[in-house]
């Protein structure tokens, strides 16, 4: 079979920032890889440890951009992607990024479909003809003309897919793309893959649990991957189209035998595991609710085909909750909502300290703690203890209790030093960092949406046990099936902006049955 | 311009060429800009006024004024007092007095400021930023140039989802209101501060994500570029050059009243 990507004693090394808090030192050693036609290969690595610099590496866009030392050599179909420029590799090679946002460049879902294909020269009817069929193939057809930005981080995804394909690379570079994806568009990805016999090299940072393909193989094979000389045998060259090659990325290296990713993954705690979660219920549903909203209704101006209605959602103190449905299905939407940063066009929430009446959206936004995905949004001073201490100085603290907080959280949460600047600390410290902030604040109502998204499970697994208490609620917005089994109490699904009849977590399917949705009316 | 992105619609001011509604867009806004009689302006703002209301909805009026209002607060307050012609309406303890003709003057920047927001407003709500472009490029504005355009415009809805995403960030790290609630404008003002930052710690970080993003989709390569999307031909929209020029008589008519 045709090698199709080969690195060579690949090192990689980011310039050096005395002030940043990572390490600036290799960041690979000696990286030997090789992937072959066909190949569908899952590259699992905690955060940081340079799943995406590997994926734009591969992709030509590392060091361009960045900068840093590059040794060894990377080539795609036997060429040296040194000597050749990202525009010109992307018949070749399409690269899905991590943060749909950074990727999506026009002001209309079909105009971004049609971008790489103007960029490629295509005559107009063929770029039609693609667009169409794209459009169709991931449901994105009644969104051709909507803004991208105003999809949800699953559409966006599904959108950045339509692309590709309407290029159809052979080799996909996917990172960290399954997150935010539903389980039923996961499938139709993969499907699509295996249709296309694509090379396909997914990044990770949690192990997959058994992915949603047919055929006979198991979704997480790992089997030897040794280097080899530019065009030489390999023993995974024999193995037959579409196999599936499973590798860790761990202080620079990549293993790729099983027991030894199964040692990583258990050591980085990279794998859902009953023993993260809490020893016993804390919840209490015999007490009034801690929030209770009824009748709400909601759309957005700008799109005509979503509307949101929920009869009633009651959350109790010290349970933990999943909100899950597919992309699109209202999730963040109702939590927006639940928090007071929406306002819905009928219906109220109550919470306990308001006697009569609904609760005004000030007091819903002093109520709850939204987990953005993006830590980013909320930091911007010079210091982790500043930021830290803001909302605490916002609530009128005195200044010695505020230091001894701070501290508490830093030590908590397991920051760097007080003076550390924000900014130069690494995606999972700056994840930390602000959750940090809220637990600072003591809201009785928690949202985690997709916060899951690019941490290990280990580190998530403790931000929510530290926010975990008998007076709180948690929301935990996800896909992730064994997530919600392994922590919920309680599962809320959501479908075309309804709200389906309470499951018990245990039984956590990520797709309701059909006559679920049927009985309550479908979309509205 | 932040507050006027595009929103999908049937009205006949989606469905209009976009290149009259450009040239109507600039001839308006020279209207807005000739020095005509207050009730002139009064004019060319009221027919912006019916054309929002019929083109989005009548509430969608005071969205470009709201994005404006410290700018209209401004003029507002700091006006009259540079114009002391006319009768004297409020003296302030001797020092400087509201004139009508101040007030006159007020108005008159308001009126500008108002109309040449709200024709912009209307323009980009109902008008895609490929059918700008195109309008641009039809006019002889090289691709390069529209690309920058294009690549801005793509940025003003991404900041602006931006800004609102780091709002409701911030917004959430406030405390519970305590007693009655009261608009501080001084606090509502320092707010701004943290949002900003935050919004240009993300833009600069983006910069070389939105280069390895354009170069991911192939632009720089060397081949001729296609076009997905087209302007139809002029003559087959040939009958909306008849209806702008009917809204451009109405525009010159005011002129003289």
């Amino acid at each position: 079979m045709k090698t199709f990507i080969q690195t060579t004693n690949l090192a990689f090394t980011y310039p050096a920032y005395s002030a940043a808090e990572v390490s600036t030192g290799a960041l690979f050693n000696d990286l030997n890889y090789t992937v072959c036609e066909g190949e569908f290969h899952t590259i699992i690595g905690a955060p940081e440890s340079g799943k995406t610099t590997l994926s734009r590496i591969l992709s030509g866009l590392v060091p361009r951009y960045t900068g840093g030392d590059l040794e060894g050599t990377v080539e795609i179909l036997g060429r040296d992607i040194s000597d050749t420029r990202p525009q010109d590799l992307i018949e070749t090679v399409g690269t899905i990024f991590q943060n749909p946002d950074d990727q999506i460049l026009t002001t209309r879902v079909d105009s971004e479909i049609a971008y790489p294909l103007e960029s490629l020269g295509f005559a107009r009817h063929i770029i039609e003809e693609r667009v169409d069929r794209e459009l169709l193939r991931f449901e994105l057809k009644d969104k051709a003309d909507r803004n991208p930005a105003s999809l949800s981080g699953g559409e966006k995804k599904r959108l950045l897919c339509a692309v590709l394909a309407a290029i159809a690379p052979p080799i996909w570079i996917l990172d960290e793309t399954l997150d935010e994806m539903d389980p039923h568009w996961r499938t139709i990805l993969f499907e699509y893959l295996t249709e296309q016999n694509s090379t396909v090299i997914l990044f990770s940072s949690k192990m997959p649990t058994p992915l949603p393909l047919t055929g006979p193989e198991p979704s997480v094979e790992p089997s030897v991957v040794p280097a080899a000389p530019a065009g030489g045998e390999t023993p995974a060259q024999s193995t037959s189209a579409g196999s599936r090659q499973a590798a860790i990325l761990s202080r620079g290296q990549l293993h790729t035998d099983e027991a030894e990713i199964e040692k990583i993954a258990e050591r980085e705690g990279l794998r859902w595991k009953p023993s993260f979660t809490k020893d016993k219920p804390l919840g209490d549903r015999t007490n009034p609710p801690l929030l209770k909203a009824e009748g709400l209704s909601f759309s957005y101006e700008e799109s005509a085909d979503f509307s949101l209605q929920v009869d009633q959602i009651e959350l109790f103190a010290g349970e933990t909750v999943t909100l899950a449905g597919p992309n699109g299905c209202g999730k963040t939407t109702l939590a927006k909502i639940l928090c007071g940063l929406y306002t819905p066009l009928s219906g109220g929430i109550q919470l306990p300290q308001v006697q009569q009446g609904n609760a005004s959206p000030e007091l819903l936004r002093s109520s709850a703690a939204y987990m953005f995905q993006n830590p980013d949004y909320q930091i911007f001073l010079p210091s982790i203890e500043e930021e830290l201490a803001y909302g605490l100085k916002e609530e009128g603290r005195p200044h010695g209790e505020i230091r001894s907080l701070v501290q508490r959280a830093i030590d908590t949460f397991q920051l760097p030093s007080g003076d550390t600047s924000p900014t130069l600390l690494s995606y999972g410290t700056r994840k930390r960092l602000q959750a940090a902030t809220y637990w600072l604040l003591q809201r009785p109502l928690c949202i985690f949406d997709e916060t899951d998204s690019g941490i290990s499970p280990k580190d998530f697994a403790a931000l929510i046990r530290a926010f975990q208490s008998p007076r709180r609620t948690l929301l935990i917005i996800s896909h992730d099936a064994e997530l919600a089994q392994h922590y919920s109490d309680r599962l809320l699904h959501m479908k075309n902006g309804l709200l389906l009849p309470h499951t018990p977590a245990a039984s956590t399917t990520q797709e309701p049955p059909a006559s679920e949705t049927q009985a309550r009316g479908g979309r509205k | 311009m932040i507050s006027g992105t595009y929103v999908a619609g049937n009205s006949c001011i989606h469905k209009a060429d976009p290149r009259f509604k450009f040239v109507l867009l600039l001839l308006w806004v020279v209207f807005l800009i000739l020095p005509v009689r207050i009730y002139a302006l009064a004019g060319y703002y009221a027919g912006l006024v019916l054309l929002i209301s019929v083109g989005l909805s009548f509430r969608q009026v005071f969205q470009p004024l709201i994005t404006i209002w410290p700018i209209l607060l401004l003029v507002a307050l700091l006006t009259p007092p540079f114009h002391q012609s006319g009768r004297v309406l409020y003296q302030f303890s001797g020092l400087f007095s509201f004139t009508i003709g101040g007030v006159r003057e007020a108005i008159v920047l308001i009126l500008r400021f108002s109309g040449i927001t709200s024709a912009f407003f209307l323009f980009f709500r109902t008008t895609t930023i490929d059918d700008f472009i195109l309008t641009l490029r039809w006019f002889g504005l090289p691709y390069s140039g529209a690309l920058i355009i294009t690549i801005a415009f793509r940025y003003i809805p991404s900041l602006l989802q931006l800004y609102r995403n780091i709002q409701d960030a911030h917004a959430l790290r406030r405390p519970a209101p305590s007693g009655k609630r009261r608009f501080h404008p001084i606090k509502k003002f320092t707010h701004i501060f943290p949002t900003l930052v935050s919004v240009m710690i993300h833009s600069i970080k983006s910069i070389p994500t939105l280069s390895m993003a354009l170069e991911s989709r192939g632009f720089g390569r060397f081949n001729a570029r296609t076009s997905y999307r087209a302007l139809l031909p002029i003559k087959k929209v040939i009958h909306q050059g008849a209806y702008s020029t009917i809204v451009l008589f109405f525009l010159v008519l005011f002129l003289f009243i």
